[in-house]
């Protein structure tokens, strides 16, 4: 009888060890979405009912310049730079008619947040700046090269420039992609029945202050501001962990450097009060709260759980208006934000080492 | 032609940034490099590399830059001698492309790591490739392999040089394993629990 009851006990503890050490991988990649799982499903038949209404706007030729399959090169295929030093495929915002053009826009409006689209229209506004040759406003407009006439040929800036790609076949059920892009913004929406990832994905600027119509326009000032609020927040000692004692002169992961994870640096979320606290992920907010608020949510949550073991790294000046990097990374989430040259040029990129291209859900 | 108004979205000016990426995984450490010229450096690194001066970067022409890029960097294990450094991949963009300030030139070069006992150990990288306007980025990768941990990274001021500070731990079982582990050991009590029960009632 003894014997039996310490194989039993024995047989409970081996359970229990398991049961906890499954929960604790859960807990670290996963969070439960905050929303119902039928927001976030309501979220993608519309998506998806606004792609395929984009599609139907297409005869055969365009479909088949817009349609990738779901796991290809095209995939990859991104980048910060304009159309004509790095080239794009898909629908080219040029090229398409009034109709398509509205269906492309109800199909951004859809898939992101207001936020998200507000954000997308105020890059692609600035690469407008720039075609139009507009001073752009602000102090420091960074190192510029290049003339006129100059050698480089046949680079294409402006609202015209963007193009669409959709990877796979729309559906509510099965996985595929949305990208969307052009000079300075990189969309990739991946989608999998209820779930989405946003991740990598590159909004920049230049300009990153302009006026139109007599409204100024910083398609990254938030997170700029709220960036130099959490900087300036941090006591002394918070900021002699978070400030990097060297320059940071560029993005480490933007474009080209999928599936790397660099070594966390500055200082740890867990060392920062909880208002601190909350304001880094406000500012992690501006980048996951892109895309559909429904998804949005869930990415926020994961943030949020990881957050004891999320990093806040800064390099450069403490004062606004000034050119400093920073770096927000934990387990499902890296952002940076590197201005080039100046502050009126802006690279920021964004990436879930669990989840890019939606490798939890999407993977076969 | 740059079109009008393009001159002011030109993107490095007159730096070389030099980036740096360092993996290390359980045999060998390898080093990711973008080298990215600015508008200003670049027509002298594409002399470099375009020795003939056709306009075309020629597989000749490109391992030669690559491999003379190769000398100039080292790796080095604790108070170990230099590791020995090869070219795994090279991607060069087209001359023309890399006029504008913003393309990478990209050289992964890799080496064996020696044996190395478990303990703190440091990994001392330095990269003393020199071009005019050069400005220099080195990361730590997290390591591929659960047995190395890295525990710091110590930069010099330019951050050609890069130590890191790393520990190496005996093979041990991941999460996943340890879980597995339990879930067997459940397996193979429970005949065990039934047949001492058997046998318990049995001598009832």
């Amino acid at each position: 009888m003894k014997a039996s009851r310490h194989i039993a006990v024995g047989m409970l503890l081996a359970l229990a060890v398991a049961a906890a050490i499954g929960l604790a991988q859960l807990q670290t990649v996963r969070a439960q979405s905050r929303t119902s799982a039928g927001t976030s499903a309501e979220a993608t038949k519309q998506i998806v009912s606004a792609a395929q209404a984009l599609l139907a706007t297409l005869d055969g030729a365009g479909r088949a310049k817009v349609q990738f399959p779901f796991d290809g090169p095209q995939k990859a295929r991104w980048s910060n730079l304009p159309s004509g030093i790095f080239q794009r495929e898909g629908l080219r915002i040029a090229d398409l008619t009034s109709t398509q053009r509205d269906a492309v826009r109800t199909l951004l409006t859809t898939a992101l947040s207001r936020q998200g689209n507000e954000k997308v229209e105020a890059i692609m506004q600035g690469d407008e700046v720039l075609r139009q040759g507009e001073p752009a406003n602000g102090p420091g407009g960074g190192r510029r090269g290049g003339r006129p006439g100059g050698p480089g040929g046949g680079v294409n800036f402006g609202k015209d420039q963007y193009f669409l790609a959709v990877l796979g076949t729309p559906s509510t059920t099965q996985p595929w992609m949305l990208q969307f892009g052009g000079h300075h913004l990189a969309i990739n929406l991946t989608m999998g029945g209820s779930q989405a990832s946003m991740t990598p994905s590159l909004p920049a600027a230049q300009p990153a202050t302009y006026s139109i119509e007599g409204r100024t326009v910083r398609p990254l000032g938030a997170e700029n501001d709220k960036a130099f609020a959490l900087i300036n927040a941090l006591d002394n000692a918070q900021r002699s962990q978070a400030i990097l004692p060297y320059r940071v002169a560029d993005l480490v992961l933007g474009p080209g450097q999928d599936g790397r994870t660099i070594q966390p640096e500055g200082i740890r979320a867990s060392a920062l009060s909880a208002s601190q606290q909350a304001m880094l992920l406000e500012l992690a907010r501006e980048w996951a709260g892109i895309m559909h608020d429904a998804f949005a949510s869930a990415r926020m949550a994961e943030i949020e759980a990881n957050l004891p073991n999320t990093y806040f790294a800064w390099s450069g000046p403490t004062t606004n208006g000034s050119a400093a990097y920073f770096r927000v990374q934990g387990p499902t989430v890296v952002i940076e934000y590197a201005p080039q040259g100046g502050v009126d040029h802006i690279h920021t990129i964004y990436r879930d080492p669990t989840n890019d291209y939606g490798a939890r859900f999407a993977s076969k | 032609m740059l079109a009008s108004g393009a001159g002011a979205s030109a993107h490095r000016y007159d730096e070389f940034l030099q980036a740096t990426r360092i993996g290390m995984e359980s045999d060998r450490v390898r080093l990711e490099m973008s080298l990215t010229p600015g508008i200003a450096v670049a027509p002298a690194a594409i002399r470099a590399i375009d020795i003939d001066g056709d306009g075309v970067f020629s597989s000749v022409e490109r391992r030669a830059y690559a491999n003379a890029v190769l000398k100039n960097f080292s790796v080095r294990v604790d108070e170990g001698p230099a590791l020995q450094l090869a070219l795994a991949d090279s991607n060069f963009p087209a001359p023309g492309t890399m006029l504008t300030g913003d393309v990478p030139i990209s050289i992964t070069l890799e080496a064996e790591l020696p044996r190395i006992d478990s303990g703190d150990h440091h990994l001392r990288f330095r990269n003393d490739n020199e071009t005019a306007g050069s400005v220099y980025l080195a990361n730590a990768l997290v390591p591929d392999t659960p047995r190395i941990a890295i525990t710091g990274q110590d930069r010099d001021a330019d951050q050609r040089e890069l130590t890191i500070a790393f520990t190496v731990s005996e093979a041990g079982p991941s999460l996943a394993e340890l879980g597995w582990i339990a879930a067997a050991g459940m397996l193979l009590l429970l005949p065990l629990h039934r047949r001492v029960r058997m046998v318990t009632l049995g001598a009832r």
